[in-house]
């Protein structure tokens, strides 16, 4: 009778015992791993989109230039603070309405010949539409995270409205073709006719597609 | 091979695996999670922001005339300031048109620091637009600065008020000390005019007839203080003397001397020999004590001088024995004579008068007068004198002023173009030997009048008139004190001027300080209004009060 000795048996079983745990203990490590990675992934990528926005918001500079009230027009002037060349995008509410971008122009001195302002349709081209619908399409930066804009606007108490325009308005040194820093200010007329005050000027930041709200100006 | 050994080391070599495999996987999960945990720091907007409040910085001023539609810009902001455009807002009939005007029609597109451009703005209005009207005009900065442009015509210009609202006033400026008056060493302080003279006064005193006492019976003649002798530069010495008030005070010029006033029914001292059985005022000025002390009266040790200017008078049953031992810059001597020579019955300020200080300041003087000689009385009783029925010398010690000293303080001119007014703050003390106040007194008199002059010239002379001013009164000043037991306490007063407005013409005043004995005795009821005093003027300043 052959027999084994029962110690050779009881080294096996605490190898495979000890593999098994390492197998276990490696799953769970991996599985930590890629937990942690990811979730510090997206808290680095939207800390990247905040301090965007931080930048832009302290960057885009507006500022009115009168309110015509026999027109009811007022005239506003944006400005990149950075020198930058890009497109300024508003959401502008007047009186608790949202104004379609068919009521926003902007000046191009090029095509001025007379001095006088937006007295013919070249001279100042209306703004075009980049998004329209309702709030939830638009985000917006609030309390250093990021919310959608119905969000926004209940938490700031600015009116809800069911859809909304948001509007492109090219800088001053796209229309006349300028390189380089672009010192110049864009001047853009706003109607306002039938509305009431006060009018708010939501100013936007386009990034990977989506519009964020970044800052409100509100002149009166 | 015992197999416990075999064990042992398998056991070790799986150890040893399980180690190597922990560790490749922990280090690599802790050294990207320290990684992880050093986010870039975020882009502090700060700076962003900061531009931001600087380009809207704008400190331009701008000015239209409608009649030449010339459009002024003066930049006050400290750096250039390049003009984008002028945005005008302009009335044409009843329609509203917005006009830009470029910065390049404007020299080098910018206005220069502390310059100003100038822009006729009439060929940029539209020609359809007949008889426009500017409503508003906004230059607009290269930085984004919006800067609204004053519309204004000349007729507007013209009539720009200057109400309270345009005032941005500083309005007191740094106060002048009229009082206490700078003195230097090598100053004579017995010379009463020239340390007023040193301390910018113009001193309106008549010499001759300033103070004088009361008449000798059968002649007529008045008595006054006559000035007996003078001691220069000598030892001192007064050993066990009957004296009837002291005052002591710092020698402003040294305040490790003492100025001592004396007043005694008769006086004799040891050094050098004098005496006299006149009533006597004595006069010390630069005392350097031999003795640790200034001096004993009776068994009471002086080491300084009092605060009060009441403290050592009528101490001591009336009469104190004084022990003085010293040397002295001066010493004036006055007694008590009838003034013969004709036309003349009464003599200056000077016996009356003591520089000194009541706190050890040096360099600067304050006032004190006093006509006090002897002892108070009740209103039924003769102040200065014991016997009521003593009529041959008939009021003789009581003193009082036939003419005032009035000091104007020239050192500083209060004009009204430039100040609003002023504000006069006086610090001072006053004891008077009426025990019974303000009922020895049957009329309520001035001691001391403050306020400003004018000086006015007619006919080629020139005037001091009084411009304004506030009397201190008897009944006013024996408020805060009591005659006896003696208590005086520094009182202070402050009085506002103010100014008669420029537009009805420049004028130029001056602080003026009066001070007078009003009171000799009343001949009906000659108990009454027989008082003499003492007072000490601390200090006096003056808070000029701008427009």
């Amino acid at each position: 009778m052959s027999s084994f000795p029962i110690h050779a048996f009881s080294g096996e079983a605490t190898l495979t015992t000890t593999i098994l745990l390492i197998g276990v203990a490696l799953v769970i490590g991996i599985g930590i791993l890629s937990y942690v990675a990811a979730t510090l992934g997206n808290y680095r990528s939207q800390l990247d989109l905040v301090n965007t926005f931080r930048y832009e918001a302290g960057n885009i500079y507006v500022n009115t230039i009168l309110y015509d009230n026999s027109t009811s027009t007022l005239w506003l002037l944006f400005k990149r603070l950075d020198g930058s060349i890009g497109n300024y995008y508003v959401i502008i509410e007047s009186g608790g309405v949202y104004l379609n971008c068919s009521r926003i122009r902007v000046y191009n001195p090029l095509n001025d010949t007379n001095g006088v302002l937006c007295d013919d349709q070249e001279e100042c081209v209306t703004a075009s539409t980049v998004y329209s619908g309702g709030l939830k399409g638009v985000y917006a930066l609030y309390s250093s995270g990021v919310t959608n804009f119905e969000s926004y606007a209940r938490a700031q108490g600015y009116p809800l409205a069911s859809s909304i325009q948001a509007c492109r308005i090219p800088s001053v040194c796209i229309l006349t073709g300028k390189r380089g820093v672009c010192s110049d200010n864009t001047i853009v007329r706003v109607d306002l006719s039938g509305l009431t005050l006060p009018v708010r000027i939501h100013v936007a930041v386009e990034y990977s597609g989506v519009l964020y709200v970044v800052g409100t100006y509100a002149p009166f | 091979m015992p197999r416990s050994r075999h064990k042992a080391q398998s056991n070790v070599i799986l150890a040893a695996i399980f180690l190597a495999v922990f560790t490749i996987a922990i280090i690599p999960l802790v050294i990207f999670m320290i990684q992880a945990g050093q986010t870039p720091p975020s882009e502090n907007p700060l700076v962003l922001i900061l531009q931001g409040a600087r380009i809207i910085r704008g400190e331009i001023r701008g000015a239209y005339d409608e009649n030449t539609m010339g459009l002024l810009l003066v930049n006050n902001a400290g750096e250039d300031v390049g003009v984008d455009r002028v945005v005008i807002q302009l009335l044409c009939g009843n329609n509203t048109q917005i006009v830009s005007v470029s910065g390049a029609n404007i020299a080098s597109g910018k206005i220069p620091s502390g310059g100003s451009t100038s822009l006729n703005i009439s060929q940029y209005i539209p020609a359809v637009c007949t008889d426009p009207t500017i409503k508003t005009i906004q230059v607009v900065s290269q930085t984004g600065a919006v800067i609204p442009v004053r519309v204004v015509s000349l007729k507007e210009l013209l009539s720009q008020p200057t109400g309270p609202g345009n005032q941005t006033t500083t309005p007191i400026a740094t106060p002048i000390t009229v009082f206490p008056s700078p003195v230097g060493p090598g100053d004579d302080l017995t010379n009463i005019t020239w340390v007023f003279f040193r301390g910018d006064f113009d001193v309106i005193v008549d010499p001759d007839r300033s103070m004088t006492g009361g008449w000798q019976q059968g002649d007529g003649y008045r008595w006054v203080w006559k000035l007996d002798r003078v001691i220069n530069n000598q030892a001192i010495k007064i050993d066990g003397q009957y004296i009837r008030n002291i005052w002591i005070g710092y020698d402003p010029r040294n305040t490790s001397r003492y100025n001592i006033l004396i007043t005694a029914d008769n006086i004799t001292f040891s050094t050098p020999y004098y005496s006299t059985s006149s009533h006597v005022r004595v006069k010390i000025i630069g005392f350097t004590p031999f003795t640790s002390y200034i001096m004993r009266l009776w068994t009471k040790y002086i080491y300084k001088p009092p605060e009060s200017i009441a403290n050592l008078y009528y101490t001591f049953n009336f009469k104190v024995d004084i022990f003085l031992n010293g040397r002295a810059e001066k010493v004036e001597i006055y007694v008590r004579a009838r003034e013969t020579t004709a036309g003349r019955n009464a003599t200056g300020y000077e016996p009356y008068i003591l520089y000194m200080n009541t706190k050890p300041n040096q360099g600067a003087t304050g006032l004190l007068f006093t006509d006090i000689d002897r002892l108070w009385g009740y209103k039924t009783t003769v102040n200065e004198y014991y016997n009521v029925t003593d009529y041959t010398r008939y009021g003789a010690l009581r003193d009082y002023s036939l003419s005032p000293l009035v000091l104007v303080y020239t050192g500083y001119e209060v004009k009204n173009d430039e100040l609003s007014g002023v504000i006069l703050a006086l610090n001072y003390q006053f004891i008077d030997n009426e025990r019974s106040d303000q009922d020895g007194v049957t009329s309520n008199e001035p001691i001391m009048i403050l306020g400003l002059v004018e000086l006015v010239e007619e006919n080629g002379e020139y005037y001091y008139y009084i411009y304004t001013y506030r009397t201190y009164n008897f009944w006013e000043l024996t408020r805060y004190k009591d005659t006896y037991p003696p208590a005086s306490q520094m009182q202070s007063s402050i009085v506002f001027f103010p100014l008669p407005d420029s537009s009805s013409g420049n004028r130029t005043f001056y602080v003026f300080l009066l001070i007078q004995d009003p009171y000799w005795y009343n001949r009906s009821q000659p108990t009454m209004d027989d008082l003499d005093f003492a007072l000490y003027i601390e200090s006096l300043v003056l808070i000029p009060v701008r427009r």
